[in-house]
């Protein structure tokens, strides 16, 4: 794999710090694995992120995809293996203590703070970088009050990137859904993360939405100097932004590679159960292959 | 994008403003403090202000269970048990300190001598003792899911009630304190038999005070990001972690602060005239009356949970000794408009019979108090509040001025509601109807009331029925509360109908 | 105790297990069932000529069976009104509904009309004069001292226990529970009907509810029924329940037991008045321990 992509846009101190390691990988995942019961749910998982890339991970349904996230992040602690995120060993580490690391995640069934308004979403992901003293919030001394404002006025930043931010008093619950998956995202961007995992951020939209959503992860990533981690079912939407695509099937890896080379591969063929024209077609636009996803996305082989 | 924290200094105040915007709720606080008690008190006389002090505890002690069951979502059921170790701690501080250094426990007169500083010092050290069992409750939370921890609390507010009647006799002299030494005389609470003698020092003052500060507090931790944090907490706690919040701290944080806001009330209501402390009376019903005012006031909302727990009090007033059936049923009325019409809040069409319905509450409010003040006040020398007057069977008349008054005002309610800017008649035909409604509980009231005052029954056992009746009801109708998440302040924002209306999946 | 326990303690069991929340307001039913029991011995038997300090055998199950009756009809109706529309509430909201019930249902009773707010005796049943077994259980020889009340109590307590067993494990109805127990949506999936079932269950925990009320009755006196003990008793079931692992019917009898004993030998070794303190002190260990009880199952949260 030669160099990653450069920056664009407004470099950010992060950005530059990682342009000058791209050797170095941000985030190093060693044959983790986990059981649950009589359950092998993810078994010698690996997988190795540079800064700067957008990485897939695809498989059939219950292959432990969101499992894996449930590793990265902490929410069950991995049997085997290691984590390291920025030369940080994070495995063992509580949820919490991993975001403060710098990874951040979206949900596959969409975890927002639904009674709070969409600016408070995204300044709940904010709350991480800020510093709370009780103190300071019951006496209102001027570090808490400029960081308030300070959060408040970065909240509405990010709300601009995905156009929300004239919604940003609405309940968050009473958004429609393709929005509220956007702002999934920008709460997760809130946490300033250098690894950004992505659940099925497409699911549940039209064509002409998830082909603006590929454009904005893209943008994202440049901007803000991120590695993103993504896992999706539309084949189009994997094939045409991701760099590298590792492929699961019942918590083993399968296959690794660029998208052209996981295309061709007859295991993962094999695993999805498509036809193998439908899986071999070089992605020509995003709407053209949507409507080949049908035959790509695989029949159910497990409960999820 | 730059960071957060580069953006901060940008926009941190300076210090003198900062310093001045934090201090002016404060003394707007102490300049109300001091009005109610020179100008209020006096004008309403003894009664009315004692109703009025218990109001202002009772709202202490919903907005600090708010604080945990409303903005973090944990579900504790044993906050009389903060309320009593406080209140017995701030107790034995003013009754023993007043014995060693006065000789004699009697409250001195006047605002702020060195008594009032016991009863200062008390509040003080209450807090801080029941927010240390604030901690100790807090971390099973962090086990537990939510019926668990509803057990746990019964019993923790349980074993503190048990505890407490294992403690010995009240000392009386201060010879017998000396010699007792501290820890027995800590420990010197009266039992079950209960720590009367602590010394009267509360006042509409003092109420008003330190409520105000309670009630600045919640709201400050509300606006703030440490109040955010507890509400993404009960939000989705996953959601959360994943974002970097430290659950595990914040849970225990919110039971401290909530602990600590109980037990300063229950110093405050130690010192109310005409209360005795009495483990007994600090029991699960109590934790019980507090838990209500959160659920129907909202939980989560610091004005609603406030408005509720005005409401409670009032209603146990009004219990005791019922007024004439048409206020209470015009009050019935208006609260009934008042709660099926709220929940079109935030929806687009009825704007007006929301405001209409808003009035409606307010008039509520305002009439049941009303009736609890005129037809207390006349009826009791005595100014133990606690003592469920007898049986009072006959009807009082009103004033005619006074219910003709009401009824013009419930009136206009509805035409208001019915005419103002609603895309449908269906509206005014729903006011109508509730209005019907209204009008059957009235009789049925009135009817039961009657029976009740043939055969010589108390009405004030009732009031834990109704409670519970309210509680269901509501739990069926609309869980969230009459506010849920919502502050009254922020009515003016859902009033404005939504721009995009609800969502819809794609 | 154990006994009475264990009784309650199936009632709190078998509803956790079907719906997965803890009916509040079950230790209230044990109270009504204890007072329908006092009403139906005081007042109904004389009108079929009994009178009641004369007592026999059979007249006493008149008045259990009675009592459970009409228990299982105050269960229903709680059910359908107050639990089945809350059905897809969170879990917080029935909750406070169950609380909401369980205080109408103790101050309703309490009301002057109802059962009064004045503790009542029952009227002797059953034979309470001592039998001795073993000697003549007097301080100093080997024999036991047995009251004929608590034999009855425990016989009866096992026998209905038995019986539910029989109908849980042997029975179509009892497959029935424990497939709802499971799954609702499977269970109706496979033609079960579910809202019976659900309804069954309660009707039985409510009877069971009014079976240990009455058992309670025969031995001590009833106070009103917002009294704090009745509180207590149906807390202690309630750890029972969850000591030995809520929604698990054997570790419900093995719980009500384990915890009837840690009372009684705290009462003489440590102290009788902290009785209640033990109880809840059990309840923290367990849960902090092992929060599934002692015979219960892990379930997992899916993120």
């Amino acid at each position: 794999m030669s160099g990653t992509p450069l920056p664009q846009g407004e470099p950010s101190a992060v950005a530059t710090a990682v342009a000058t390691a791209t050797a170095e990988l941000l985030l190093d995942v060693d044959r983790i694995g986990i059981t649950f019961g009589g359950l092998k749910a993810v078994q010698n998982l690996s997988l190795r992120i540079p800064a700067g890339a957008l990485y897939g991970l695809i498989g059939p349904n219950g292959a432990g995809k969101t499992t894996c996230f449930n590793l990265l992040t902490g929410v069950y602690r991995t049997q085997t293996g290691s984590i390291t995120l920025a030369g940080k060993r994070v495995d063992g580490l509580k949820p919490h203590q991993i975001a403060h690391a710098g990874l951040s995640r979206t949900f596959q069934n969409i975890r927002l703070f639904g009674e709070l308004t969409v600016l408070e979403n995204v300044m709940l992901g904010m709350h991480v970088r800020g510093r709370h003293t009780l103190l300071g919030t019951l006496l209102r001394l001027p570090s808490h009050v400029g960081q308030e404002r300070a959060m408040h006025a970065r909240a509405h930043e990010l709300l601009r990137l995905f156009n929300l931010h004239d919604r940003h008093a609405e309940q968050a619950r009473n958004l429609p859904y393709g929005d509220q998956r956007r702002l999934e995202i920008l709460r997760a961007l809130a946490t300033e993360p250098r690894v950004l995992l992505l659940d099925e951020p497409a699911a549940g939209m039209n064509p002409q939405e998830k082909k603006s959503l590929a454009q904005s992860i893209q943008q994202i990533k440049r901007q803000f100097g991120l590695a993103v981690l993504l896992i999706e079912h539309d084949m189009g939407l994997v094939m045409d932004i991701c760099e590298r695509i590792t492929v699961l099937d019942y918590g083993v890896v399968i296959a690794e590679g660029t998208p052209s080379e996981i295309q061709a591969n007859p295991k993962v063929i094999e695993a999805y159960l498509g036809e193998p024209g439908a899986a071999g077609t070089p992605p020509a636009t995003p709407a053209g292959t949507s409507a080949g996803t049908p035959a790509g996305t695989p029949a159910d082989k497990g409960s999820t | 994008m730059s960071t957060l924290q580069s953006h901060i200094s940008r926009h941190a105040p300076s210090w003198p403003t900062a310093l001045a915007k934090s201090a002016l709720p404060l003394a707007v606080i102490a300049v109300l403090a001091t009005l109610m008690h020179t100008l209020l008190a006096p004008a309403v006389g003894p009664f009315v202000t004692n109703v009025l002090c218990n109001t202002g505890i009772a709202i202490m002690l919903a907005v600090s269970l708010n604080v945990v069951n409303g903005f973090t979502g944990q579900f504790s059921i044993g906050h009389a048990g903060f309320m009593a170790v406080g209140g017995y701690a701030g107790g034995v501080i003013t009754y023993y300190g007043s014995l060693l250094l006065f000789g004699s426990p009697a409250a001195q007169e006047g605002l702020f001598t060195t008594g009032s500083l016991l009863f200062l010092g008390g509040c003080l050290l209450g807090g801080l003792i029941a927010a240390a069992v604030g901690y100790v409750v807090g971390l099973p939370a962090l086990r537990l899911r939510g019926d668990y921890l509803a057990i746990v609390t019964l019993g923790f507010g349980e074993i503190v009630r048990v505890l407490l009647t294992q403690t010995g006799d009240v000392l009386f002299t201060a010879d017998e304190v000396r010699e007792a030494g501290v820890l027995k005389t800590v420990t010197s609470v009266g039992g079950a038999l209960g720590f009367g003698g602590v010394p009267w020092y509360n006042n509409l003052f003092w109420t008003t005070l330190i409520g105000g500060i309670i009630l600045l507090i919640c709201y400050r931790l509300k606006r703030g990001s440490t109040g955010r944090a507890f509400l993404s907490v009960r939000e989705d706690e996953i959601a959360a972690q994943a974002m970097g919040i430290n659950i595990a701290q914040i849970k225990v944080r919110a039971f401290v602060i909530s602990a600590a806001m109980a037990g300063v009330a229950g110093v405050v209501f130690a010192h109310q005239p005409g209360v005795a402390l009495n483990p007994n009376e600090l029991n699960f019903n109590r934790s019980f009356e507090i838990l209500i005012a959160v659920v129907l006031g909202g939980l989560g909302s610091i004005s609603g949970t406030a408005l509720a727990a005005i409401i409670v009090t009032i209603l146990s007033e009004t219990l005791k000794d019922p007024p004439t059936v048409i206020l209470w049923g015009l009050a019935a009325i208006a609260l009934s408009l008042g709660l099926s019409v709220t929940r079109h809040f935030g929806e687009r069409r009825a704007t007006g019979a929301a405001l209409g319905a808003l009035i409606g509450g307010v008039l509520a409010a305002v009439l049941l108090a009303a009736a609890a003040l005129k037809y207390g006040e006349g009826l009791r020398a005595s100014m133990n509040a606690i003592v469920p007057a007898p049986a009072a069977g006959a009807a009082s008349p009103a004033p005619v001025g006074l219910w003709i008054a009401a009824l013009l005002l419930t009136t206009l309610a509805v035409l208001g509601a019915a005419k103002w800017k609603t895309a449908r008649a269906g509206v005014a035909v729903r006011c109508i109807k509730i209005a019907l409604i209204g009008a059957i509980i009235v009789a049925a009231v009135e009817a039961w009331r009657l029976l009740a005052g043939a055969l010589g029954v108390d009405l004030g056992a009732y009031r834990m029925i109704l409670y519970a009746l309210m509680l269901i009801l509501m739990m069926l109708l609309r869980p969230q509360g009459l506010l849920g998440i919502h502050e009254l302040w922020d009515a003016g924002r859902l009033l404005r109908p939504a721009r995009a209306g609800k969502g819809a999946k794609a | 105790m154990g006994s009475l326990y264990a009784l309650i303690a199936l009632g709190y069991t078998m509803v956790y297990g079907i719906l997965k929340f803890i009916n509040f307001a079950h230790s209230d039913v044990v109270v009504l069932g204890a007072w329908f029991s006092y009403v139906f011995a005081v007042k109904t038997l004389p009108a079929m000529g009994i009178p009641p300090d004369q007592a026999t055998w059979w007249a006493g199950g008149l008045v259990l069976i009675m009592a459970m009756a009409a228990c299982a009809a105050i269960g229903f109706v709680i059910e359908r009104a107050a639990y089945k529309p809350m059905r897809k509430a969170p879990r917080l909201n029935v909750l406070i509904t169950a609380i909401g019930i369980s205080l109408l249902l103790q101050n309703t009773g309490q009301l002057n009309f109802v059962f009064g707010a004045r503790p009542a005796g029952m009227p002797a049943l059953v034979p309470t004069t001592p039998w001795s077994i073993g000697g003549t259980g007097e301080p100093g020889s080997f024999g036991v001292k047995i009251n004929p009340v608590d034999v009855i109590i425990t016989l009866t307590a096992v026998a209905l226990m038995v019986a539910l067993q029989v109908l849980v494990y042997r029975t179509k109805l009892g497959s029935a529970m424990r497939a709802v127990s499971h799954s609702i949506p499977n269970a109706a999936l496979m033609g079960i009907n579910v809202n019976f079932v659900i309804s069954f269950t309660f009707v039985l925990g409510a009877a069971l509810a009014a079976a240990a009320g009455f058992l309670y009755a025969i031995k001590y006196n009833l106070q009103q029924t917002a009294h704090p003990s009745w509180v207590m008793l149906g807390l202690t079931a309630f750890v029972a329940a969850v000591v030995g692992g809520i929604g698990n019917i054997r570790g419900a009898v093995l719980g009500a037991y384990l915890i009837a004993a840690v009372q009684q030998f705290g009462s003489l070794y440590i102290s009788s008045e902290l009785r209640d303190v033990y109880v809840f002190a059990v309840l923290i260990a367990v849960l902090l321990l092992k929060p599934e009880g002692l015979l219960g199952k892990v379930t997992r949260e899916k993120v």
